[in-house]
């Protein structure tokens, strides 16, 4: 079966981020179809299609815009996740990158399924060329009247704002980015209220990923069916991988959801760089964990990675390791991350992760005492003190990174342990 | 409000809907849930996951159903049919985990540390904690800093509640501090050139859990446990806050608020809460003063008492002198009815007169609405309603002031207590002392205790029992911590004893006459609850 790429089919056109480009080459056409249906058709059209959240956790969008209350008198907001600090991913900075006004399109389309009135555009601070193309992106669509009072003469209006962060990835956690939008520091809230009750400014809020908004479009054209024709059963239409690290040709590949981390690795990405071996592949941000080269031919849609000990797809980027990596090292680099990273409310991920990577340093340092590993995974275990006790996601990234590493490649841990020894000695 | 019913630990019990399940815990389970961030005059944060519990719901065939993840207690609003389970295994664990965490980075200097004794940090450690820990690397240093005038910051002991931020955001509405960096490098801070200097101030130190902020006048200057508490009133102003005062051999060291959601919610002023100074000041009237020919010379009660009677002896209703008693707004309202009845039973005529109140320029309210009183006085509203009781004839303070410069009036009993040296001027004291017998009851030596011929050396509402109506007409009794210079002489038994009554003064036997017109008039007799937070 042939796949025809859609998120990435202006990719290499001359002037794609142009306005008259992307209409030329059908954009915005989605608009008409879409007024012409009412909001709750829409919302049920996504939910048949299948469409799961790209952002990481992969929740099911049209579900997620049920849950809006229903007739709620004032505004009811959308806030676009493309905040994209995880380590590995940059594929919405790709799709901002070569067609802006698709992500806009997306944005138009699903306001209007979800009734929003006022769309900010949440983008990550270091994204400064990003912030400027999306910023002409979106004063072109005002000028053609995409933006604005009666959109299209539909009698819908929508504003939209490009809010720039300030360069913390704690930020791209839904509450996190929505109280950074409201101008305050960027500490997750507790949920419940959930942003679709209580989001932006106390107001009912959709937050969703810049790459999940840029499939409804395709949906609107292209039918439920055709979506749900592309990938696996759970994890149906097309997905943007990226993939770096010790490969040939990294870069951002459209395929259908489930392509194995071996193709992606051979058949998309080059292969391996110098002719090496594989070690591990990362699958979707470093938060997920790590497949090890025995698990490579796990697929990478929302339920592979999650059978092979990792906690998800994730953002599906993934990060490929020859064998020459130093597996603590990587680990050290992925908890630095962490503890410089977390926004210090919780105290399991505040002190776990500081505590961590104390512990990872000291055994770099060739200090490392045998009940180290053991100690970190009583940190990270199922039950152990860090997972699901905190406010945020953050804390569980640090613990299932750490708990895949050390107990996928624990000999490599310990003969590092057993070396210090030695030395010691 | 409905009712719902919450299972805790497989005991039903009834709950007002919405309420947080970790207040119902506390007021239904006899071992303690701990906590730090959690605090019930804040917002909720839910941060600290120390107050776990496990947490689940019963469908209508009784069927039990538990979320997989242990619960904060202090998020969790009670629902009908919840069912809670505070010391399971798993959340017992979870909370020695918790309390791992908070200690690894923490200095463990308690036996320096103002907290100790009094700490979160310690007492769940000690009940929830685990006595090794499993960390080996070095802790995190951070600075001292000043943050307020009277506000001190050991960096090194914060455990990030951020109790002291939400306070300053939501409370007194000031927002000085706040966090400054992220994660493990976290730290409370002000901006530079700003500080925690508003009047709440001082609630930020009883608010931190640990002994991360100090207040600078407390600090080193006891060790909590060697401190004993009396439930005392503010008198501060006419508020009224409910404080415990906290004292040793004979000194208060520091005043704190008692919960009361009715007048101060969890919060005082920095104005009452140091504000106590004076009562150790040397210029205290230590001892009873009677007149002899020019000098003053020290007396026992009893003497001093004895001089008085004689001297007001000339004061009957057929003599046809005028006799004036004033009544303080600063006396307790034991001690206003007492000089009352007194002044009546001695001469029907007698005119009482309205102790001077002194007000500042305005009321100060804050963010959330805790407001200062401009009134300086906590009694002013027992002293009118001990006025209108009474009735007959009456005067203000000023007027007695310049009738006793007319020289109309030839008796006067001033019962004084403010906190000012100078609070009744030289001139009007010299027009005063036109009258033939002055009499004075006060603390603080001045010109008016000077040119009396008799000195009742009185107590301040620390060392003395009693009650106050505040600015709500509520009725507040407190009780006394120290003792008095001459222990045992307030104006209640200064009153009791002129008023010719047999034995010690009997503040129960006072308080009973008195419950009528209280209860008419009153509000309510407020009890604070004791409960801290
Ligand atoms: C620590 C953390 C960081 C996150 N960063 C991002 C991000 O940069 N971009 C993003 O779209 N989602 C991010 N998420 C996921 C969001 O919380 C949220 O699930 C997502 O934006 C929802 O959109 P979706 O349903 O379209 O995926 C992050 C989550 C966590 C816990
Ligand atoms: S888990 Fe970590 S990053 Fe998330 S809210 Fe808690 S402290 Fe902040
Ligand atoms: S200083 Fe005290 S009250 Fe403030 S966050 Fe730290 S521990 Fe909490
Ligand atoms: S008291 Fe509940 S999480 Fe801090």
């Amino acid at each position: 079966m042939s796949f025809e790429p859609v998120l990435t089919k202006n990719v290499g056109v001359k002037d794609s981020q142009k306005l008259s480009v992307y209409v030329e080459r059908g954009g915005y056409s989605s608009l008409p179809k879409a007024f012409a249906m009412k909001p709750d058709e829409l919302t049920d059209l996504v939910k048949a299609s299948g469409l799961r959240g790209r952002g990481g956790a992969g929740f099911s969008a049209g579900m997620k815009w049920t849950f809006l209350p229903k007739d709620h008198p004032g505004p009811i907001y959308m806030a676009v996740n493309f905040d994209e600090s995880e380590p590995g991913t940059f594929k919405d900075r790709y799709l901002c990158d070569h067609d802006p006004h698709q992500i806009l399109e997306g944005i138009i389309v699903s306001s209007y399924a979800t009734r929003a009135t006022v769309a900010y555009i949440f983008i990550r601070g270091e994204f400064h060329l990003q912030a400027k193309i999306l910023q002409k992106a979106v004063d072109e669509a005002y000028e053609a009247g995409y933006f604005g009072k009666n959109i299209q003469g539909s009698g819908y209006d929508l504003e939209c704002y490009v809010h720039r962060g300030a360069g913390a990835y704690i930020c791209g956690e839904e509450t996190g980015m929505l109280e950074a939008l409201e101008g305050k520091r960027g500490w997750p809230r507790i949920k419940p209220p959930f942003p679709a009750i209580e989001g932006a400014f106390g107001k009912p809020t959709v937050v969703n990923n810049v790459e999940t908004l840029c499939c409804v479009p395709h949906i609107i054209h292209n039918g439920a069916d055709w979506f749900t024709s592309i990938g696996t059963e759970k994890s149906a239409g097309p997905k943007l991988y990226g993939i770096s690290g010790h490969v040939n040709k990294p870069g951002v590949y459209e395929l259908p959801l489930g392509v194995t981390c071996r193709d992606l690795i051979e058949k998309y990405a080059g292969g391996m760089r110098n002719g090496k071996k594989c070690k591990g592949a990362i699958p979707g941000g470093v938060s997920m964990g790590v497949l090890h080269a025995d698990e490579l031919d796990c697929p990478l849609d929302f339920d592979g990675p999650g059978q092979r000990g990792c906690m998800g797809l994730g953002t599906a980027g993934v990060i490929v390791m020859d064998e020459d990596t130093c597996m603590v090292s990587a680990l050290r680099n992925i908890v630095h991350f962490f503890k410089h990273e977390s926004c210090g409310q919780c105290t399991p991920c505040r002190e776990g992760s500081g505590w961590m990577l104390k512990t990872l340093d000291r055994i770099l340092a060739g200090e490392g005492k045998k009940d180290d590993l053991d100690n970190m995974i009583e940190l990270c275990d199922a039950q152990g003190s860090m997972p699901g006790k905190t406010i945020c996601g953050l804390a569980d990234g640090t613990a299932w990174a750490a708990k895949n590493f050390i107990q996928k490649y624990r000999e490599e841990f310990e003969a590092k342990i057993e070396s210090a020894s030695a030395v010691a000695v | 409000m409905s009712k719902v019913t919450v299972t805790i630990n497989g005991q039903d019990v009834e709950a007002e809907a919405g309420r947080q399940l970790i207040d119902v815990i506390k007021e239904n389970v006899k071992e303690e849930v701990p906590h730090y961030c959690y605090h019930p005059g804040l917002s909720v944060a839910a941060s600290c996951r120390l107050c776990a519990v496990e947490a689940g719901s019963k469908d209508a065939d009784g069927n039990v159903k538990m979320f997989p993840k242990v619960m904060m207690s202090c998020q969790m609003k009670v629902t009908d049919n919840m069912v809670v389970n505070t010391h399971t295994d798993k959340s017992k664990q979870h909370r020695k985990e918790i309390m791992e965490f908070l200690l690894i980075n923490h200095p463990l200097d308690c036996p320096v540390c103002d907290q100790a004794g009094e700490c979160g940090l310690q007492d769940h450690s000690y009940n929830h904690g685990q006595s090794e820990s499993r960390f080996r690397e070095d802790k995190i240093k951070q600075p001292k800093k000043q943050v307020g005038e009277k506000v001190l910051l050991y960096g090194d002991r914060c455990i990030m509640c951020t109790r002291c931020v939400r306070f300053t955001r939501e409370i007194s509405g000031g927002g000085e501090l706040y966090v400054h960096e992220r994660g493990n490098g976290s730290e409370i801070d002000v901006f530079p050139g700003f500080g925690v200097n508003d009047k709440l101030a001082g609630n930020v130190v009883d608010l931190c859990p640990v002994g991360a902020l100090l207040d600078n006048e407390f600090l080193f200057k006891q060790r909590v446990w060697e401190l004993k508490s009396a439930d005392s009133v503010c008198a501060g102003c006419s508020k009224g806050c409910n404080i415990t005062v906290d004292y040793n051999k004979g000194v208060i060291y520091r005043l704190k608020p008692r919960h009361n959601p009715e007048v101060n919610d969890y919060w005082m002023c920095d104005e009452g809460r140091h504000g106590f100074k004076y009562v150790h000041a040397d210029e205290r009237i230590k001892r009873c003063q009677v007149r002899r020919d020019s000098a003053m010379y020290d007396s026992s009660i009893e003497n001093a008492v004895d001089s008085a009677k004689e001297m007001f002896s000339e004061f009957t209703p057929e003599t046809g002198r005028k006799l004036a008693v004033v009544i303080s707004p600063m006396a307790s309202l034991e001690e206003q009815w007492l000089a009352a009845s007194w002044a009546r039973e001695l001469n029907e005529q007698a005119i009482l007169v309205r102790g001077p109140v002194f007000n500042a320029e305005n009321d100060e309210t804050f963010k959330a609405g805790f407001t200062i009183s401009k009134e300086k006085a906590p009694n002013r509203r027992g002293m009118e309603l001990i006025l209108e009781t009474f009735g007959g004839d009456q005067m203000t303070f000023t007027d007695l002031v310049e009738a006793a410069g007319r020289n109309e009036i030839e008796g006067i009993f001033v019962q004084g207590g403010y906190p000012w040296q100078n609070w009744c001027p030289d001139e009007m004291v010299e027009k005063l002392r036109n009258a033939k017998v002055l009499i004075v009851s006060d603390i603080l030596d001045s010109k008016l205790s000077q040119r009396a011929d008799v000195v009742f050396a009185s107590a301040v509402w620390a060392e003395k029992s009693g009650s106050f109506i505040n600015d709500q007409n509520m009725c507040q009794p407190f009780e006394q911590g120290i003792e008095t210079f001459e222990v045992g002489v307030n104006d209640l038994t200064v009153f009791w004893q002129l008023a010719g009554r047999v034995g010690p003064a009997d503040l129960e036997l006072v308080r009973e006459e008195l419950s009528e017109i209280k209860n008419q008039s009153c509000s309510k007799e407020q009890q604070a609850d004791t409960v801290g937070a």
